[in-house]
């Protein structure tokens, strides 16, 4: 940003008059301002007066009350944004949305003088404020630019080529000019529009018999509607400079440049009318509205072909009617072609005041029957509105010779890339096989077999929730997880023991066996019993339950294991037998018995 | 002492947990009781069905003969062994279509279908068969909502709608199950996935219960006739409302002894003799 921009946005800045602002005082509207972006402008500039409302919801607002507008050219629109923001404050988080409604009216003085605009009022709701007034200074200048319209028909067919001419002559103090960029908003519901000329140059030209250099934008017009048609008034923007003020130059003006600086201003083009008729009834079979002169050629990329193989038929089609109209021409029957879809290309050039467009299309077909085949009657219908009937541009006949082709080549395809004709229906065939019928209606609801099933889920559940909880005990309750394997590890001993007497080591049997009997009832009463003597431990079976028989069993199963351990005694396979059966009996008598 | 004896000695270490003896012990009589019956009535139904697929390849062999006549009493001897295979119902309306009883090939298209709603030759079939009904009576519009139920409601069978409610059943319960035994992160997926799989179980539901009412009611009724009367009330002093023909399908609204109250697609509706219709 130069320093004089710089100056020139502070200024603007101070311009800006902030007529009122309203604290929160509704649920909807928070505050509404207006702001008028200059208070000195000359004749024909532009500047902004900006209306802003912020709510709290999203509201379709209306438009506020602005008086004192007469003297301006007026033009309004209008946005919206939003904002949000979040708040954290003792870890409380909150969250506030604001939304901002832009109303701008862009005013363009007509004559000079000072003007007071306003009252300017906003009511919404509940919420109702003046906003105040401001005054605007306006100094009266010339013109920079001044514009010429014309039409080269004002009476055409719908659909028909004209030339709109806008003239744009300027003055020495113009610095620059912008096109007209509206030209859809303003002309494109009622025209289709194409500029004729692709670069605009400025040329001489004698306009009130006086030289000047001008800018003549062509435009071709398509009337899209018929009737009576008015062309609006196109806004031509330019940039010039303003008149210096000395007295109101300030001392960066007067430092870094003279006191003019640049302004926008807009003048509006001389609105024109004309009048479109209709298209008279009876078009032509693949009449697309195409109202112009046109002209048709085709040719084909050899005059010879080989049945099978492919020749290129382009169709080129060139004419002064809307362009989009242009579209694929009127075929001959091509029975015994395939026919692909064609390649487009367009285009369109200016030829003296009027634009034309060629399309053309490239066929890619291949014969599948030789002999000689005419292609006659490639066309395209058209309405001339020089003559005002339907007219049709076609080509002459063209002849192509198809030689015998190669067996196998494409030709011999074209059937299989033709849609299947039917010719008749019917019902499809009954369902045969070697299956066996089955009772469809018999549903698995009306079988006990599925209600068991069905309390398989269940059961599982449970199952699972059990098993967890067994789990669960056997690791937090030692005296249960030892009583739960208590089995394990006397069928694990008793299985040593009887290795042991297999292999007639009566040694190692008794001692397996002597474990076996001290460490069943251990495990099941959670009590050692290896440290007790002969007395305690059967004293302390007697007091959990064991009777009097299996105590005595007890004791002299576990006195013969210690004679044969301690003393030296060495008894038979026989006995061994013997005694490992009575220590089955006796564990299982303690079994139950300390259950 | 024998091994054997000391293996019966052992085994009572390891035997059931005397809180589950009296359930084993009534698991053991309930499939010993029901064994029997189960196997009674499978056996029955089985040579029924053995007899019914006999007739069957007959039907078919007569219909490949072009005798559609035999080949349509095959059938009908196919259906009366108890079969009601969907195969069954479509082959014998074949054989109808083909001996121009246009009524009577509809309903068992319609019978088919109801077994079998996803099967292409039954619905092109039976498509092609109303295409030859004199009556030609507008389906009311449905919104894109509407018909994509429907179309999930009509792509699966009663049969298979029942294992598919099992199946969402059983899963939600074994995923259950399977969160006991699984870390936190675990137990809490399987919960989500049994959950997700238990609200599928809920919506679908509905569809299954309308499903297999259906299936346990005739829900339509199919003209047989080549003309069927409808009246404003169940008897022929009512003002007769109009006249329906062969193969016009109704929907059953009620019964009042020989006549039923039915409407058609587009809301009119009446009372006609059921014994001039067929009912699916």
């Amino acid at each position: 940003m130069t320093p004089r921009n710089f100056i020139r946005h502070i200024r603007h800045a101070a311009f800006a008059l902030i007529v009122w602002t309203a604290g929160s005082s509704h649920a909807a509207v928070l505050s509404a301002e207006a702001s008028l972006s200059a208070n000195q402008v000359v004749t024909g500039e532009a500047f902004q007066l900006v209306v802003r409302v912020s709510a709290d919801q999203k509201e379709n607002l209306p438009w506020p009350t602005v008086e004192g507008l007469e003297p301006f050219s007026v033009t309004k629109n209008s946005g919206t944004s939003t904002s949000s923001q979040t708040t954290i404050i003792n870890g409380t988080v909150s969250r506030s949305e604001n939304h901002f409604t832009e109303f701008v009216y862009t005013l363009t003085a007509r004559e000079g003088g000072s003007y007071t605009i306003g009252p300017i009022r906003f009511a919404f709701k509940g919420f109702d404020r003046d906003l105040g007034r401001a005054s605007i200074s306006v100094t009266k200048t010339e013109a920079g630019v001044s514009t010429r319209t014309s039409l080269s028909k004002s009476k055409v067919y719908a659909g028909e080529q004209v030339l709109y001419t806008l003239r744009i002559i300027p003055r020495a103090e113009v610095q620059s000019i912008d096109f007209p960029q509206e030209m859809q908003k303003r002309i494109g519901e009622k025209f289709f529009f194409q500029q004729v000329d692709h670069q605009i140059v400025q040329r001489p030209a004698k306009v009130d018999g006086r030289e000047f250099r001008v800018f003549d934008i062509r435009i071709a017009l398509f009337p899209l509607l018929s009737g009576p048609l008015a062309l609006d008034g196109i806004p031509v923007e330019y940039r010039q400079m303003r008149p210096s003020n000395a007295q109101g130059q300030s001392m960066f003006d007067a430092f870094f440049g003279n006191g003019g600086s640049l302004i926008t201003q807009t003048t509006i083009a001389a609105p024109l009318r004309m009048r479109a008729e209709p298209l008279p009834p009876g078009a032509p079979d693949g009449f697309t509205g195409s109202v112009g002169t046109y002209s048709l050629s085709a040719a084909l990329s050899s005059p010879t072909v080989a049945a099978g193989e492919p020749v290129t038929l382009t169709v080129i089609i060139r004419g002064n009617g809307l362009p989009k109209s242009v579209t694929k021409p009127v075929m001959p029957d091509l029975a015994h072609f395939e026919v692909y879809d064609p390649e487009e290309t367009a285009s369109t050039e200016p030829i003296g005041t009027e634009l034309w467009t060629t399309r053309t299309f490239k066929y890619v077909l291949i014969p599948g029957r030789e002999g000689t085949q005419i292609l006659d009657g490639i066309s395209f219908p058209y309405f001339d509105p020089r003559r005002g009937v339907y007219a049709r541009a076609q080509s002459p006949a063209l002849t192509l010779r198809v030689t015998p082709g190669k067996p196998g080549a494409a030709g011999a395809l074209l059937g299989a890339q033709r849609e299947i004709t039917e010719v008749g229906s019917d019902i499809r065939h009954i369902k045969v096989g070697n299956y066996r019928l089955r009772n469809d209606a018999d549903l698995p609801t009306r079988h006990a077999g599925f209600f068991l099933l069905l309390l398989l889920p269940p059961l599982a559940l449970a199952g699972a929730w059990w098993l967890r909880r067994h789990q669960e005990r056997l690791r937090s309750d030692s005296a249960f997880s030892r009583r739960t394997r208590a089995a394990a590890e006397l069928k694990r001993r008793l299985k040593s023991a009887r290795q042991a007497l297999e292999s007639n080591q009566s040694r190692d049997f008794y001692r397996a066996l002597s474990e076996a009997v001290t460490a069943f009832p251990s495990d099941k009463l959670n009590r050692e019993f290896r440290g007790l003597t002969l007395p305690e431990a059967a004293a302390m079976l007697s007091a959990r339950g064991a009777s009097s028989e299996t105590v005595s069993a007890y004791d002299t199963l576990l006195q013969r294991c210690d004679y044969v351990l301690f003393a030296g005694m060495a008894p038979t396979s026989d006995e061994m037998r013997r005694d490992i059966e009575t220590a089955e009996s006796l564990l299982a008598r303690l079994d139950k018995e300390l259950a | 002492m024998n091994r054997t004896n000391r293996t019966n000695r052992l085994s009572r270490h390891l035997r059931i947990h005397p809180r589950f003896r009296l359930l084993a012990f009534l698991l053991a009589v309930l499939c010993a009781a029901v064994s029997p019956a189960v196997a009674a009535a499978t056996t029955s139904r089985s040579m029924g069905l053995d007899a019914a697929t006999g007739a069957f390849r007959e039907g078919n062999a007569a219909y490949e003969r072009s005798d559609f006549a035999a080949a349509e009493g095959a059938y009908a001897r196919a259906e009366a062994q108890g079969a009601t295979d969907a195969r069954l119902y479509y082959n014998r309306a074949n054989a109808l279509f083909r001996l121009n009883r246009l009524g009577p090939a509809i309903l068992y298209y319609e019978k088919a279908r109801k077994l079998s709603p996803t099967d292409a030759d039954i619905l092109h079939n039976l498509n092609f068969a109303r295409a030859r009904v004199a009556d030609k009576v507008p389906e009311p519009p449905a919104n894109l909502f509407t018909q994509a139920l429907w179309s999930l409601h009509t792509a699966y069978s009663p049969r298979a709608g029942i294992w598919i409610a099992y199946g969402l059943f059983a899963g939600a319960l074994l995923l259950f199950a399977l969160g006991f035994f699984l870390s936190p992160l675990g137990r809490a997926l399987s919960v989500i996935a049994a959950g997700l799989l238990l609200a599928a179980l809920l919506l679908f539901s509905p569809s299954l219960l309308y499903k297999l009412r259906q299936q346990n009611t005739a829900v339509r009724a199919v003209v047989l006739q080549p003309v069927a009367e409808l009246y404003s009330g169940p008897g022929e002093s009512y003002e007769l409302l109009f006249r329906a023909h062969e193969g016009t399908v109704f929907t059953i609204v009620s019964r009042e002894g020989v006549w039923l109250a039915v409407k058609l697609p587009d809301g009119r509706g009446g009372y006609v003799r059921a014994s001039q219709t067929g009912e699916v």
